[in-house]
């Protein structure tokens, strides 16, 4: 029995989304998560986050996702949504999900 | 008994924690009005900063050297870094508009209200990191001269 990376990824994201995420009107079901991360400037040493949001590979292309584009992230149960750019190509999982760095937008 | 080197970094937290919107310094050069606003000021602070402490401003004072100065004195180059950090700062003018600040503060009275002879600024710098939030930071390296009797500092 092989995999079905798509049906799988569809499953993965049917199952844990917890957020939409727009491109201009389009949008998609995500999986968005918020660490946190640590930054430093010189010697001087930050909290900060490093979020991102996984989505179907599929949806990635047809969004147009890519670096420096302006995404909204609505969190189920939020009534307004965060505006985000994306830090960096998006990273493929090699299973049908992309992960992508987010960063706050200018 | 306090000595002179603990007063000078006191004289200059305490300054440094007077910048606001509006505050004005006089220099030589004439009036000048700052721009940005500080919440404190952390000597020697090894721990990170939550992004609500921001802006910041850390002090270390780690070396002096030390000359023999006149009329059987020593004379002490204490070196000293400060280094701050502003938060949603979308491009680095917060940075550079900080240190433009904190040169005024220290511009405004050299010899940190007469325990210093003069001070100098080595080098100013400023950075960027960007994650879930832009932070915009820099650093700023001065030497104060003070003079203190022989085998005191």
């Amino acid at each position: 029995m092989g995999f079905d990376f798509i049906a799988d990824s569809r499953t993965i994201i049917n199952e844990f989304a917890n957020c939409d995420v727009f491109v201009g009107i389009d949008s998609v079901r995500g999986i968005f998560g918020e660490p946190s991360k640590m930054v430093s400037t010189f010697d001087l040493s930050v909290g900060t986050t490093a979020p991102t949001v996984s989505l179907e590979m599929a949806c990635v292309v047809d969004l147009g996702i890519d670096s420096g584009i302006i995404v909204s992230i609505r969190r189920d149960g939020m009534s307004s949504s965060d505006d985000y750019a994306v830090a960096g190509p998006p990273v493929h999982d090699g299973a049908g999900l992309a992960v992508v760095t987010l960063t706050e937008a200018p | 008994m306090t000595t002179k080197r603990q007063q000078i970094v006191d004289a200059i937290v305490d300054r440094l924690k007077t910048i606001i919107p509006g505050k004005v310094f006089t220099l030589d050069s004439g009036s000048y009005t700052c721009q940005s606003s500080i919440i404190d000021v952390y000597p020697w602070r090894k721990t990170a900063f939550s992004a609500a402490e921001l802006p910041a401003i850390r002090l270390e004072d780690a070396d002096a050297d030390v000359e023999p100065g006149a009329s059987g004195q020593h004379e002490h180059k204490l070196h000293l870094s400060l280094e701050g950090a502003v938060l949603k700062s979308t491009t680095a003018a917060a940075a550079r508009a900080m240190v433009s600040d904190v040169l005024a503060a220290i511009g405004s009275d050299v010899k940190w209200g007469g325990l210093a002879r003069w001070t100098d600024i080595n080098s100013h710098s400023i950075d960027l990191e960007q994650a879930g939030d832009i932070i915009s930071g820099f650093q700023i390296l001065i030497t104060v001269t003070y003079r203190t009797p022989l085998w005191r500092m």
